[in-house]
């Protein structure tokens, strides 16, 4: 997986990620919603800003970003098609950290630099829906 | 989360032109000549608090209609997103708004501008929202007029010179992203206020500002506002519900009533099945989201209500329509659409008389029960994609711009829209720090309707049976306000630029003429020393209209979505 870093720093990497992957095997078992909510008021969000947490993009575009990027980036709706776009690295990265006014909000203080990777990467996998 | 600002405003005020017309200013405006409407005026959103947005004045008419010509144009600056705005008038003085909250006092007759007044608005939280930074007009009373921002804030202008008489911080908009884009209503003394909500994952509240002081006097949160509310929100869902009431809903004088409309419950899109009640992202029927409901405007406590959709998992708000209130055969009747495009027909008490649907292409419920308001075959996704097409699709079967009535003909003109979606629901988790983020619950995409193209069109109904009278298509739905005038004219801003005028009895279009971009606002007339005018804000950009130039190629690709202009006309 793209960004983890070298070997050594994988126990604090995994230790790291263990809320995240908790939540999203709350999120994702059988047992009833109950067991999502644990005590705490807010719920795990599902994108904190530090380290090297692995982002569910795919979710995150059903969350959020799919508002605009219709059928999860694969085709022009309110904002443009992400799949297969000409646009650079560059462009997307400050696009997504700036956004653009009255078309798409700042995720700057959202999302870290290995976070919009990881969102860079899912738009560059993007493939036509299989069904 | 509740500073206020007493003291010089942050923003800027402009007194520009002497108002010389002895008129001006010379009687306030209060209740009760908000709820008599006024002939000359447009004196609260709705036109008055029946809601008709209907003006009874008769000097355009259907015999001159065609003389009609562009009297004065005025230019806001700084359109991004279009305009969205009602006009108000008092008095010969027209006040409207553009993006960014700027409110603008113009004479009447000429154009010229009086005042304006630009707020300062928290940028760069204003650069992190998306349904941002329109706004759709002001209220009017007690000498002031009342704007509310996009950063959680309610500002009251001194309507003779624009200076700010008090701005109060009612939403922590930095922590729920969202703040105020509808228009405030003005009743009683006081100042009420709904913010966005929804697919955010906040509890949407409605607020009661003091009018002359700016002190908050109450606020109701729609979701979960009571305890028997919570329990109809599963597993602590009530914390990230949702909500809101975004656009102004109206006053029943009689009763000290507040009529409201509140938003939809997040996320949008749910993946509970059939069994919504107990399972998934907020099992049970989601008080008070999708419903209308009736506060009493002195203490906030909720009197009746109605939710129009229980468990709404379709985006379909009851924020987005109008209270028309009227009379027939000596029964009083509230007419309220529903985003979905079904049409609610109340009792004075919001209790349920019938339901009848202006969307022709719809399968999100089967029917609505018209006497009981159950919802029938309803659709409840799994995770997953979703076979059928969805319809209609998230824009509505209606949106939030206003249809009107006319108490002359007795119809009631509103646009319904026929477009469809596919859709992949996905569970979701509510992200609410560092700020809330957008709760969808599903990839999705515009489609059209099964064996057809998307379209809109303009009814004629019968506002409490539904019979159509007549009808005229749109290739792309207007996302507009209908007015309707006593000259026995309907008013139609389009998509593409153009205001139709029809007759009000048979739907013949008389006149039109181009405003040179796409409308997505309020269209009013009013009357300036025995002169009638047609005002309308032209500029495109919105929300839905977002969808267009991708889905309808044509004129949309080269329309600008940030400029925009408020176009008067008149006889020649």
């Amino acid at each position: 997986m793209d960004g983890f870093g070298p070997q050594m720093r994988l126990s604090s990497t995994i230790a790291a990620l263990q809320p995240l992957i908790l939540a999203a095997l709350l999120a994702f078992s059988a047992v009833p919603a109950r067991a999502q909510q644990q005590s705490a008021p807010a719920q795990q969000p599902a994108a904190p800003a530090a380290g090297n947490e692995q982002l569910d993009v795919k979710q995150l575009f059903a969350t959020t970003c799919g508002w605009c990027h219709s059928d999860a980036g694969r085709a022009a709706g309110k904002g443009p098609q992400l799949m297969d776009t000409k646009r650079d690295d560059d462009f997307i990265r400050n696009r997504i950290k700036n956004g653009k006014p009255g078309a798409m909000p700042a995720f700057g203080t959202m999302f870290d630099d290995a976070q919009i990777d990881q969102i860079i990467k899912y738009i560059r996998n993007l493939k036509p829906d299989q069904g | 989360m509740k500073k206020q600002w007493r003291h010089a405003s942050f923003g800027i005020s402009i007194a520009v032109a002497a108002f010389a017309a002895s008129s001006a200013f010379a009687q306030g405006v209060d209740t009760a000549r908000i709820d008599s409407g006024g002939q000359n005026d447009w004196l609260t959103y709705h036109g008055s608090y029946r809601s008709y947005h209907y003006s009874p004045l008769a000097q355009i008419n259907t015999s001159n209609v065609n003389n009609l010509s562009v009297a004065w144009i005025h230019i806001p600056g700084r359109s991004t997103r279009g305009l969205q705005s009602q006009p108000l008038v008092a008095d010969g003085v027209l006040y409207y708004t553009g993006s960014y909250s700027r409110v603008f006092a113009l004479n009447g007759a000429t154009g010229e501008v009086i005042w304006s007044y630009f707020p300062q608005l928290d940028e760069a939280l204003v650069a992190r929202q998306t349904h941002s930074p329109y706004n759709r007009g002001v209220a009017i009373g007690q000498g002031n007029v009342y704007v509310g921002t996009v950063d959680g804030r309610l500002i009251a202008l001194d309507m003779k010179t624009g200076k700010v008489a008090w701005d109060t911080k009612l939403i922590d908009s930095q922590k729920l992203t969202v703040g105020f884009t509808g228009a405030p209503l003005y009743a009683k003394g006081t100042v009420i206020i709904g913010a966005q909500g929804g697919e955010w994952p906040g509890r949407g509240p409605i607020f009661a500002v003091d009018a002359a002081t700016g002190k908050k006097k109450w606020e109701f949160l729609t979701v979960a506002g009571t305890d028997d509310a919570k329990k109809t929100w599963g597993n602590d869902s009530w914390r990230t519900g949702g909500g809101g009431g975004w656009m102004p809903g109206t006053f029943e004088t009689d009763t000290n009533t507040v009529l409201w409309g509140t938003a939809n419950p997040a996320p949008l899109y749910d993946w509970s099945g059939a069994d919504y009640k107990t399972q998934g992202a907020r099992p049970g029927d989601n008080l008070y989201t999708s419903s209308v409901i009736g506060l009493d405007i002195d203490t906030g406590k909720l009197k009746f209500y109605h939710q129009e959709l229980p468990h709404d998992a379709w985006d379909f708000d009851s924020a987005v329509g109008e209270f028309v209130m009227l009379n027939r055969d000596g029964q009083n009747y509230i007419v309220h659409p529903n985003k979905s495009g079904y049409i609610f027909v109340y009792d004075h008490s919001l209790g349920l008389k019938n339901v009848w649907r202006i969307t022709q292409n719809s399968n999100f419920v089967k029917n609505i029960d018209p006497k009981t308001g159950e919802l029938i075959g309803r659709r409840d996704f799994t995770a997953g994609k979703v076979d059928e097409p969805l319809c209609p699709h998230i824009s509505g079967g209606v949106s939030w711009n206003s249809g009107s009535y006319d108490p002359k003909t007795g119809l009631y003109y509103k646009l319904g829209q026929e477009w469809c979606m596919t859709l992949t629901v996905m569970k979701t988790t509510p992200i609410v720090t560092p700020q809330a983020q957008l709760n969808i619950g599903a990839d999705f995409k515009i489609a059209p309707p099964p064996g057809g193209q998307i379209y809109g069109h303009l009814d004629a109904r019968d506002p409490i049976t539904g019979a159509k009278k007549w009808e005229v298509r749109f290739p792309e739905p207007p996302l507009s306000s209908v007015l309707s005038t006593g000259g026995n004219l309907v008013f139609v801003p389009d998509a593409r630029g153009t205001v139709h005028a029809y007759d009000a009895e048979s739907g013949t279009e008389l006149w039109n003429h181009s405003d040179g971009t796409g409308h997505q606002g309020g269209i009013i007339s009013y009357a300036v020393n025995g002169k009638q005018y047609i005002a309308v804000v032209a500029g495109f950009g919105g929300m839905a209209s977002d969808d267009y130039a991708p889905t309808f190629g044509g004129v949309f690709k080269s329309m600008p979505r940030d400029d925009g202009a408020l176009v008067v006309y008149s006889l020649k």
